[in-house]
């Protein structure tokens, strides 16, 4: 049980050196919430530098790695604390012990256990090819084309502190969804009261958690749970770096502490499985509705793609030393570097481009319009190529959220509470960014609609790859769900004041 | 005027609010109701692997995996691999026969011979053993005697898909793949303990 404390305490710490000077920015408990998902970060460059060095794990590979990595976030943190004020209490001492407590605790419970599930892609692949990337840093073809880096790398990183098997991970990740729901609806409702701010996001937390799917994907060992945790992450950190801007008044600026939040979120999308780099562009483009919509400097938007271009970039390069120019079914080292390219361009595009700065696009939800637009043009295009596997693929998607995937009747009944929040919507306390929050959730189906439908058209039952998939919105869409049930509390409760929608 | 107005759109969005609420409560109710299907069909619920409790073992995760009838030497060997480990931490050279098969019993070209191409049995071993495997001519079945002599000693240590490994010798560098006399269990035996080791060196 040591082991798992002890993987799971350093792993925090790592969070925590790396996202030290922007604790007073983000709050203490983002603070706390990023410091796990970010330490696994950490181990993530770990692997990449044990890959490109072809090497085994040894601490001081892994202090050096760590040292790198935690002292580059702490640059970009410092440099940040300079211009941003701090708009949070100062994190007070006892919340990290609190905080590890927790953790700590959760982890013991979790490890005294012993609970899992996997299926042969987590015991034969993801944690199996941990072990040649710990021994020796060999990349194997399976796990570079079928896994990606982070899942095996956080699994290596636990050989290091002698444990086996990580399953206990997967709670953790799981606890760390739920906070962070409970986190964005609790700010929501903070202004209806102490009360509200509590029993809302409780509520909230209880319906999601208390759901089938979402048991087995906490402790299921494989890219889903981390997925729909980085997803979170990087639409929680755009919505909170768009809402500094606009309580900033007549000329908003973007919160770059909540950026770079999102930019970590965004980078463990993409590191997360082998269509992450894919799924990771429905965080991109609200990030570009967020950017655009603002106005945002040159600096700015760099927060966000930095680390997904840094820490893409080195483990591609780092796969390439290791095993060349190698090619899979899933994803190649060529279609690796276009992504990591893709997302580079987009960032100079948004930080470069002078249409990124017209006034029509940064004017209410332009930005959105435009997108979908654009969106529906490419949606049809595809319909049209794909032909009969479109239809085969939709047929797929749908009659295993209805039907097969062994939802129940989870997707008619959160349809039903997506309709109603968007027909009854009162005018008073509304959140601002619930539209582009749905826009987000709504992006993701889009997306997984395109790659499935690309790549095959699925089949029928829960281990469907897209029926596994789907998993990576549901946090998304509780917390627009949270955030619009805090409204309508507000509503209610709170002193009337209007706010921007 | 204005007053009143504004009076009568705060009462309106009240009212929104609250039929809103009542909704999505009856809505979330209903949602949160499905976890009776835990208590009353367990099995029709969760349709998923069911969950297992390896803890931290890996030889025990394999022994959970789900059954696939061709998959036999994956299971075997990660568990043979996970033996290598423990019986000897720092392990270097594993002494095996020509062929996994020698000890499992199987025909040459079964799945599990050691030199298969691609991802077989033995890739599996070698790949948790962190070792490197050198053939050796030697007779890999022991002797019950020798058996029942560790067996008493309390050096056996019994993993599933009956691997086992002998404890007793942990500085030891290198191990011996040896087997029973009727193929059943193999055993992981520190090169030191091993009654082949003059055979080998």
């Amino acid at each position: 049980m040591i082991t798992q404390i002890s993987f799971s305490l350093v792993t925090v710490l790592i969070g925590w050196a790396s996202l030290w000077p922007l604790r007073s920015r983000l709050g203490s408990v983002a603070y706390h919430l990023a410091a796990f998902p970010t330490g696994l970060m950490g181990w993530g460059f770990v692997a990449s530098v044990s890959i490109a060095l072809h090497t085994g794990y040894s601490w001081v590979l892994a202090c050096a790695s760590l040292l790198a990595f935690c002292g580059a976030l702490f640059a970009a943190g410092t440099w940040i604390s300079r211009s941003e004020r701090p708009a949070e209490k100062p994190v007070a001492l006892w919340s990290f012990a609190v905080w590890a407590l927790v953790i700590g605790g959760f982890t013991a419970v979790m490890a005294a256990w012993g609970i899992s599930a996997y299926s042969h892609d987590g015991w034969a692949q993801y944690e199996l090819y941990s072990w040649p990337l710990f021994d020796n840093g060999t990349a194997a073809i399976k796990l570079l084309g079928e896994r990606m880096l982070i899942p095996s790398a956080f699994h290596a990183a636990y050989h290091l502190f002698g444990g086996e098997f990580a399953g206990f991970v997967y709670p953790v990740l799981s606890l760390h969804i739920a906070a962070l729901v409970g986190f964005g609806t609790a700010r929501a409702a903070r202004p209806a009261g102490r009360a509200a701010a509590l029993v809302v996001p409780l509520v909230v937390v209880t319906v999601m958690v208390g759901h089938v799917t979402y048991l087995f994907m906490s402790i299921y060992v494989h890219s889903h749970t981390i997925s729909a945790l980085y997803l979170l992450m990087a639409g929680l950190g755009i919505k909170y770096a768009f809402e500094r801007a606009n309580a900033s008044g007549s000329q908003p600026v973007l919160s770059p502490s909540w950026l770079l939040f999102a930019g970590i979120g965004l980078a463990g999308i993409f590191l997360a499985r082998p269509d992450g780099p894919a799924y990771a562009m429905a965080a991109v483009l609200l990030a570009a509705f967020a950017l655009v919509r603002s106005r945002a400097g040159r600096e700015e938007t760099g927060w966000f793609f930095a680390p997904t271009v840094i820490l893409a970039g080195a483990y591609t390069a780092a796969t390439i030393l290791n095993q060349g120019m190698w090619t899979t079914e899933k994803i190649s080292a060529t279609t690796l570097i276009g992504f990591t390219a893709l997302y580079a361009a987009i960032w100079a595009g948004l930080r470069f481009v002078p249409l990124a700065r017209s006034d029509w696009l940064a004017s209410g939800n332009n930005t959105l319009a435009l997108l979908v637009a654009l969106e529906s043009v490419g949606l049809v295009w595809l319909f049209r190529i794909l032909g009969e596997q479109a239809n085969a693929t939709i047929f797929a998607m749908t009659t295993n959220l209805l039907e097969q995937g062994g939802w129940r009747s989870f997707w008619p009944l959160i349809t039903a509470m997506v309709v109603v929040s968007m027909v009854l919507r009162p005018n008073l306390r509304r959140e601002s960014f619930t539209t582009a929050l749905l826009f987000y959730a709504a992006q993701f189906f889009v997306i997984a609609f395109a790659v499935h439908g690309v790549t095959h058209p699925g089949r029928l039952g829960w281990g469907d790859s897209f029926n596994r998939v789907a998993f990576h919105s549901v946090p998304l869409i509780y917390l627009y769900l949270g955030v619009y049930v805090a409204g309508l509390t507000c509503t209610l409760w709170a002193p009337r004041t209007r706010t921007e929608s | 005027m204005q007053r009143t107005d504004s009076a009568k759109n705060a009462r309106r969005d009240k009212i929104t609010a609250l039929v809103a609420l009542a909704i999505l409560a009856v809505l979330a109710s209903y949602h949160l109701w499905d976890i009776r299907g835990a208590f009353e069909d367990f099995d029709g619920w969760w349709v998923y692997f069911e969950p297992v409790f390896p803890g931290d073992d890996y030889a025990r995760v394999t022994e959970f995996a789900e059954r696939r009838a061709n998959w036999h030497d994956r299971y075997r060997a990660i568990t043979l691999g996970v033996a290598i480990r423990r019986a000897t931490p720092d392990v270097e050279v594993v002494y095996a026969p020509d062929g996994l098969w020698h000890l499992w019993g199987a025909r040459p070209y079964s799945p599990t011979s050691w030199d298969a191409p691609g991802i077989k049995g033995d890739y599996f071993a070698t790949t948790i053993a962190r070792a490197e495997r050198t053939t050796a001519e030697y007779d890999p079945a022991l002797a019950q005697s020798t058996i029942d002599t560790w067996e008493s000693a309390g050096a056996i240590e019994r993993l599933n898909w009956n691997v086992a490994y002998v404890t007793g010798a942990e500085d030891d560098r290198a191990v011996v793949l040896h087997r029973d006399a009727d193929f059943s269990v193999v055993y992981v035996v520190p090169l030191s303990l091993s009654p082949a080791r003059e055979e080998i060196e």
